[in-house]
């Protein structure tokens, strides 16, 4: 087991890493640059602000540069919010944005598979159908339209939201419930589907034939092998929602790191675009590691090697 | 038991997470307690929408408007430009005199308010305006405004190219209270800039070796009507009212929360629900009925220019009767009334009509007498011409659009830009039987291909740093920026354009020239220089004077006010109970 675990982590290391270089060097090939402005700096001051970034040294060498301050936890200073600190940054932004995730993903998890046993269990039935509408729409309508028609609904109309931000606790309920539409109807789906694979199988009939309630043979039996599927897709969702979205953040004026990862592309921030990268990477490691882990826990027909 | 080790599993997943969100959560709370988050005018504090983060407070080091908005209410220059004039800021009065050469107009002596401090009680002196001035004339500093000091100041320019001393910099404090400053020639708007951002003073004690001292409310000491006192990244910022001010008896706020909203779609939401009194990032489309319907809407002239410019160094652009043929085959009023419909004005020159003349009250545009946009250089801001136009063309080789190649035309992602460059694209097609086809490229690598003259026709837009024409004049001198790559000479700062163009050179004397005059002679020599650029090069093809689009909740506030440039200035505001 341990053997299993120390080898994962050096496989994690191994895709962080991969992720810093690419990100780096592709970072770098895009045209444009941190300076780009409709009032663009003369070359004195973009040859003062290169040296104060270190943007004029060999690529190289900025890149074992940040290498190195990586391992030292140190992600730079932002040069579009300039003055201020990549780690300050995410430090100030990942409350909300965690805040937001966690919520979100105990309603996908909890409505998701409850909705999806709902729907298998009474497969082809009335609850069944619209389960199943429902959970397409929650896939296919984009965020931003969810966005604005819940924004639109309950907060203009209604007027029992606010308009923007998470001061008020009412504030979250919007972020969670559009972040986590679209898993949640994929979650839907995807333990209904499990759960009517599972009912095929032989072991059920025969805990059926062996006189158990059909209550013990869909909790006790199905379920349990069911969801092995659906704890492989909540690791990663985990990841991506906890780490914001750029589209809700904007809608809903949240200030999370979600909006970061695009804002910092758009201004060329490359401390900014490496930071968070290398912390929405490092996040997503570590989570799929959990799930690896967690997997071969509850699964025995995995093995550790 | 497999399913107990699942749901254990999860649940100390979904444990490790509420942690962590609970550690996180501790940090968020500091210093900003939710009450305050709360503020929404019942407790004295204004809540104002800036939109975009500011990228610096730093006065020397901002140059955007965001920025603009927070300091002209955090920090106080000599003067302040409000829309009723020039009124003293921290200066009570200032002598204007000649300088040892004779040279009158040269020499201005600022008197400043001996009640005036700093936001921790310590006394504003000439000290702080000397230290100010020259941190922007340093190139470490990087400031990108510097040139507005070093382009006017004596003895900065050299300091600035490394060919001048520190001490020859002609900027004295001749006692706490009294500074002099030397200019190269008469600017008739120096007393402008000193209202001007880049200008304002900082300490040296607070700023020297502090990075990021402008956005901590420890390190944030300012001299203006408010002070930091709360910045959140990505949130909001908040301003307290500066007991210290000499003017702090007439600050009627509390403060101000300025808020980091930049969807306007949801800056809107909160305008409307009551919880932002002062929002000025609008959705275009939300502008018609806003126009018609809300008193508490206003579209003032913005103090900007938009444009299409020519890159006059590749074909078929670099034929100046193309340029024209494109330029008179544009229907602009149609572009304003059905494209933009947010009250923009149809252009026939460069400088917008907000800006004046010497005598600082007429336009410096023609206008009729409804006070509407006139036919100017040739160019009718309310029709196509297309008979002209289509006459350019086949002057140029090309008879209705024969043999034209087909062109590019460059903008940034934006969905306004989009429709503009649509239907204008339209328009060419129909008037001079042309193919333009749109590029649109992401913002950062448009500024690239802008900058690169990686184009052959690209947006253009100008907003001014100053109240004069020449913050607009400047941007096509062969030392500007000159999206059009219009140089009759080299310039470092733009190696890539290696193609000269002689007639900017007139243009360059005509500015320099203007530069040292004054009065009605000045404004000819400006004029004179706009024709240059816009009829008979034809650099660039005017299309509309762009409004500054906002709102102000009448119900709960009053006289918040703009300064001419477009800042807010909140120190005489007050919320109506």
């Amino acid at each position: 087991m341990a053997k299993y675990i120390i080898k994962r982590i050096l496989y994690s290391i191994l895709t962080i890493w991969c992720i810093i270089t690419i990100t780096f060097f592709l970072m770098k090939i895009i045209p444009g640059d941190p300076f780009a402005a409709e009032k663009l700096p003369n070359a004195a001051v973009k040859a003062a602000i290169s040296k104060q970034y270190g943007f004029d040294q060999p690529l190289y060498i900025q890149y074992v540069k940040y290498l190195g301050n990586f391992v030292r936890g140190d992600f730079g200073i932002s040069y579009q919010k300039a003055g201020v600190t990549v780690n300050k940054i995410i430090g100030d932004g990942f409350p909300y944005s965690l805040t937001i995730g966690i919520w979100a993903s105990c309603l996908v998890v909890i409505v998701g598979v409850s909705m999806g046993i709902v729907s298998a269990l009474r497969q082809n039935k009335i609850a069944d159908r619209l389960i199943m509408v429902m959970s397409t729409l929650g896939s296919t309508i984009p965020s931003f339209v969810l966005a604005t028609g819940f924004l639109y609904l309950f907060s203009k109309t209604l007027g029992i939201v606010p308009a923007f931000g998470v001061d008020e606790a009412a504030g979250y309920i919007g972020p969670v419930l559009v972040i986590g539409a679209f898993s949640t109807a994929f979650i839907t789906r995807l333990t209904r589907t499990s759960i009517l694979e599972v009912l095929q199988q032989d072991y059920i009939r025969t805990a059926r034939s062996k006189g158990l309630s059909e209550f013990r043979v869909i909790v006790k039996h199905a379920l349990r092998n069911a969801l092995l599927p659906v704890v492989t897709y909540v690791g990663p969702m985990i990841a991506s929602i906890v780490t914001g979205s750029f589209v809700i953040e904007k809608v809903f004026g949240i200030p999370g790191i979600g909006k970061l990862f695009t804002e910092s592309i758009i201004n060329r921030d490359y401390t900014m675009i490496m930071g968070i990268t290398t912390f929405f990477a490092v996040f997503l490691v570590i989570t799929v590691l959990v799930v690896d882990v967690a997997y071969v826990l509850i699964d025995p027909r995995i093995k550790y090697e | 038991m497999k399913a107990k080790k699942l749901a254990s599993l999860f649940l100390a997943m979904l444990l490790c997470l509420s942690l962590l969100a609970g550690c996180g959560g501790s940090g968020d709370g500091e210093g900003s307690g939710d009450g305050d988050q709360q503020a929404s005018g019942s407790d004295g504090i204004l809540v104002w929408n800036i939109g975009t983060e500011p990228k610096y407070i730093d006065p020397q080091l901002n140059t955007s408007a965001d920025g603009g908005h927070v300091d002209n209410n955090l920090f106080e220059g000599l003067m302040v430009d409000t829309r009723d004039g020039l009124q003293y800021g921290v200066a009570e009065s200032y002598d204007i005199s000649a300088n040892e050469e004779g040279v009158e107009n040269t020499v201005y002596t600022f008197h400043l308010r001996e009640d005036a401090k700093w936001s921790d009680g310590q006394p504003v002196v000439a000290g702080d305006f000397v230290y100010a001035w020259v941190r922007a004339c340093k190139p470490e500093t990087t400031a990108s405004s510097a040139n507005l000091i070093f382009d006017y100041v004596k003895g900065a320019k050299e300091f600035y190219n490394g060919e001048g001393a520190i001490e020859d910099i002609k900027i004295e404090a001749v006692d706490e209270h009294t500074l002099r400053v030397e200019l190269y020639n008469p600017v008739p708007y120096f007393l402008n800039l000193t209202a001007f951002y880049t200008y304002m003073p900082v300490r040296e004690d607070v700023v020297e070796g502090q990075v990021g001292w402008d956005k901590d409310p420890a390190t944030c000491i300012s001299n203006g009507p408010f002070k930091l006192a709360e910045y959140k990244i990505g949130s909001h910022i908040l301003m307290e009212k500066n007991e210290h001010y000499w003017d702090a008896d007439n600050v009627k706020l509390a403060g101000v929360k300025g808020l980091m909203i930049q969807e306007a779609t949801t800056a809107m939401q909160g305008y409307e629900a009551g919880d932002i009194q002062v929002n000025g990032n609008i959705p275009q489309e939300d502008i018609p009925k806003l126009l018609a319907e809300d008193p508490n809407f206003y579209s003032d002239p913005s103090m900007s220019s938009a444009f299409y410019s020519f890159n006059v160094d590749v074909e078929p652009t670099n034929d100046v009767n193309v340029r024209k043929a494109l330029t008179l085959a544009i229907d602009r009023k149609q572009l304003v009334e059905q494209v933009l419909r947010g009250g923009e004005v149809p252009a026939a020159a460069y400088v917008p009509p907000s800006f004046s003349l010497s005598d600082g009250t007429t336009s410096f545009r023609e206008l009729g007498a409804d006070g509407k946009a006139v036919k100017e250089y040739g160019i009718d801001p309310w029709a196509a011409q297309v008979d002209e136009a289509q006459a350019y063309l086949a002057a140029a080789g090309y008879p209705g659009g024969e043999g034209f190649p087909e062109i590019e035309l460059l903008y940034n992602q934006s969905e306004n830009d989009k429709k503009i460059a649509e239907a204008i694209q339209n328009m060419w097609k129909e008037n001079l039987g042309i193919t333009v086809n749109l590029r649109s490229e992401e913002w950062g690598t448009f500024i690239s291909s802008r900058y690169n003259g990686n184009f052959v026709i690209c947006r253009g837009n100008w907003g001014g740093d100053y109240n004069d024409p020449m913050t607009m004049m400047d941007l096509f001198s062969s030392y500007g920026i000159n999206y059009s790559q219009w140089r009759w000479a080299p310039f470092a700062d733009r190696e890539t354009d290696t193609v000269m163009n002689p007639a900017n050179q007139r243009y360059d004397e005509l500015l320099i020239a203007a530069g040292k005059t004054t009065g009605t002679e000045r404004d000819q020599l400006l004029k004179e220089a706009e024709k240059l650029l816009v009829e008979e090069e034809a650099v660039i093809l005017p299309l509309y004077y762009p409004t500054d689009a906002y709102v102000i909740d009448g119900a709960k506030v009053m006289g918040v006010d703009k300064a001419p440039m477009g800042h807010w200035i909140f120190k005489n505001a007050e919320l109506i109970d």
